[in-house]
């Protein structure tokens, strides 16, 4: 069964194309990776997938719902994870975990709060302001903070982006730990992690997916030399 | 309730980052002292009697002030990135303006409160400050400007901080559309301050009331229907 | 030459022949006003003309505003900014022709007459309407953005007129339809004018979208052959 399907999308700003026909779906339970160099649309797509921006035209379809105008019911099932860790810095850890939890309609919220604070290691900190902590703890709170409503699915723009090796290991052991329930898309520039993580591949370049099959199907070589073409050829 | 619980949740957290960073309320109580000490400068307060021009004096310093603290309203959703986390979430986007605004609100509210006595007692003649009997309608006057205020450079500061040039656009698109704001505004607190009130006054003060009203309740429903607009596609 | 062409060179000559007929009217057909105000008066045979164009054209702006916004269509956009360009022309040209008289009546340059006022608001808006969309560059963001503004600054230009003139009902009235003392001539001159604006609001309107979506279409080409 298809959690996540996309039909014929395009996405323009004015005369600026940034995705043009871009089409796909990913089964419950599995992880695409998609690459692609800097412009290609990758975030964008990310963008419109957790509802921040509204597609062109095309079909979306997210948990068997279709992406329209009221997205409240898909925004309760996805969470993002980006490189920018959407947190308060003068509010403490826990406290921006309440808040992002009220907004979602969390109920036990402390309880959902202290159990993710021990899974990124930061229970010690939990009453400290962002604005102390580095950005691997910031980071790792972010992952908590996407998870605070239970998602069924989670986005995620260059999650490693900036990471020490630490926090790097916390955010795969807590993706490791949910990936059988959750279905997962993810951005990345890093080859090897975006291959050991996923079980489907994709390249976008200018907008297009030049490339999008099952791991199992791809030679790794071959992949690497069409992923560092599209990177070239953006030059 | 999960609508009310969630404009509490963001009108919580604006007042709580206030309160840690101070940024706002204090900048526009310098800012508004800052104004009255202009004041006297520019009008000879020394020599001349200001009680006349009270109402004017007073609006023109608190809109100021206003526009001083809106464009920071929006600096921890921008700059923190944390506007994506809002859009995120399941939260309808005219509950993210209602309590954007009315956080505002209490702000802008909270530095008039404790300006409105130093101003009086700058400008306004002794012993006519303000009545106890004119305090009603000079609070309701305060409020209903200000809830225009709000309304609209919470909208303004929204829309100006998309753009590159946010600072500059928010007075300048504010500004006038709020015209329709100042003068009842002014007659109001003019009315109320410094003495008795004529009956021809008490009838334009009344009309104001009313100007007022329309003007929030229109510019509320409309701004509430393309608010959605405005935070992105 | 294609149909639109000639629309437009039909409507600029019915708008030619429509002004000098009101010219006609006003200069020699409309009797003297003495009571009140003198030869003066005449100016307003093409005044009010002028003012209910330009508030047309914020309509415009407002209707295409609403309908950027319900479409997402940005041909809608092009409209709306049009609208507010020739707005800001026809309401700039008022404000030069209301000085003007104020000058020559009432001997000052400026007065805080309630309409004057509420038209340099007016400009003001409409003027920081344009630094807005010029400080966006995605052209869907600056259409989404200076749409609502197209549409806040109409209400807004309600709310102002309105409020002015409750507010200080001491102005006035130079110039009513109702008066009792109005000859049909007169009316007849006015509607003359108004429709002289109209087709001349028309055809700039028609004109301005042209080189619009003609420099739209350059932009276009231009990325196809840059890309």
């Amino acid at each position: 069964m298809h959690d996540i399907e996309v039909e014929n999308l395009n996405k323009s700003f004015g005369r600026r194309r940034v995705l043009k026909k871009v089409s796909f779906s990913v089964n419950k339970g599995g992880f695409l990776s998609i690459f692609g160099p800097n412009g290609a649309g990758k975030t964008t797509l990310v963008k419109i997938l957790s509802t921040i921006e509204k597609p062109s035209d095309g079909r979306v379809v997210i948990s068997q719902m279709v992406l329209g105008e009221d997205a409240t019911e898909i925004r309760k099932r996805i969470g993002l994870i980006s490189h920018n860790p959407l947190l308060y810095l003068d509010l403490s850890a826990y406290e921006n975990l309440e808040f992002y939890g009220t907004l979602y309609g969390v109920s036990g919220i402390k309880e959902r709060a202290e159990e993710l604070l021990d899974k990124v290691e930061l229970t010690h900190r939990r009453h400290d302001m962002v604005r102390t902590f580095s950005k691997g703890m910031a980071q790792r709170l972010a992952i908590a903070r996407a998870l605070m409503h239970k998602p069924d699915i989670l986005f995620l723009d260059e999650p490693h982006s900036g990471l020490d090796p630490h926090a790097v290991d916390i955010l795969d052991g807590l993706l490791e730990s949910i990936r059988g329930n959750h279905t997962f898309i993810m951005v990345t520039h890093d080859l090897e992690k975006g291959f050991s993580l996923s079980d489907s591949v994709m390249i976008i370049e200018d907008g297009k997916i030049i490339l999008h099959k099952q791991k199992d199907e791809i030679d790794k070589d071959e992949f690497r030399e069409t992923y560092r073409q599209a990177v070239r050829g953006m030059g | 309730m999960l609508a009310l619980r969630q404009l509490w949740a963001i009108l919580k957290k604006d007042i709580l980052l206030e309160l840690r960073t101070k940024e706002m309320i204090v900048s526009m109580l310098l800012f508004v002292m800052l104004t009255m000490v202009i004041f006297n400068y520019a009008f000879e307060a020394e020599k001349n009697d200001l009680t006349t021009f009270g109402g004017g004096l007073l609006w023109v310093a608190f809109i100021f002030t206003s526009f001083l603290g809106l464009n920071r309203s929006f600096v921890h959703e921008k700059d923190e990135g944390c506007l994506d986390g809002l859009l995120l979430s399941p939260v309808d986007r005219s509950i993210i303006y209602i309590a954007k605004m009315l956080g505002n609100l209490i702000f802008i509210s909270v530095v008039q409160i404790a300006a409105v006595p130093i101003f009086t007692i700058f400008f306004i003649r002794y012993p006519y400050y303000i009545y106890w009997s004119h305090m009603g309608p000079f609070l309701l006057g305060l409020v209903l400007a200000s809830f225009g205020i709000a309304g609209v450079g919470t909208f303004v500061a929204t829309l100006a901080a998309n753009t590159k040039r946010r600072d500059l656009l928010l007075p300048i698109l504010g500004l006038p559309l709020l015209m329709p704001v100042l003068a009842p505004a002014v007659i109001i607190s003019g009315a109320m301050m410094g003495g008795e009130v004529s009956a021809r006054a008490a009838e334009l003060v009344g009309t104001s009331m009313q100007i007022l009203i329309a003007y929030d309740i229109v510019f509320f429903v409309v701004i509430a229907l393309i608010y959605d607009y405005v935070l992105g596609e | 030459m294609s149909f639109r062409i000639r629309l437009i060179y039909a409507m600029a000559a019915i708008s030619a022949v429509l002004t000098i007929a009101g010219l006609i009217g006003t200069f020699y057909i409309t009797p003297l006003e003495v009571q009140r105000i003198g030869f003066t008066q005449k100016i307003f045979y093409f005044h009010l003309p002028m003012a209910i164009t330009s508030g047309v054209a914020f309509g415009v702006t407002l209707v295409g505003s609403i309908a950027y916004l319900v479409t997402k269509n940005l041909k809608w956009d092009v409209w709306a900014y049009v609208g507010a360009q020739l707005g800001l022309v026809f309401g700039f040209a008022l404000m030069v022709m209301g000085v003007v008289w104020q000058r020559s009546t009432w001997g000052v340059w400026w007065t805080w007459d309630p309409r004057l006022t509420s038209y340099l608001v007016v400009i003001l808006l409409y003027g920081a309407y344009f630094v807005l969309r010029s400080s966006v560059e995605t052209q869907t963001e600056r259409a989404r953005l200076s749409a609502s503004i197209g549409i806040l600054g109409y209400v807004t230009v309600v709310f102002t007129m309105m409020s002015t003139r409750i507010l200080r009902s001491a102005h006035p009235v130079v110039f009513s339809l109702k008066d009792p003392g109005v000859e049909p001539n007169m009316g007849y001159t006015v509607i003359v004018a108004l429709l002289a604006g109209f087709t001349l609001f028309a055809a700039l309107l028609m004109v301005k979208t042209s080189i619009e979506n003609v420099s739209e279409d350059i932009e276009v080409l231009k990325d196809e052959i840059g890309g």
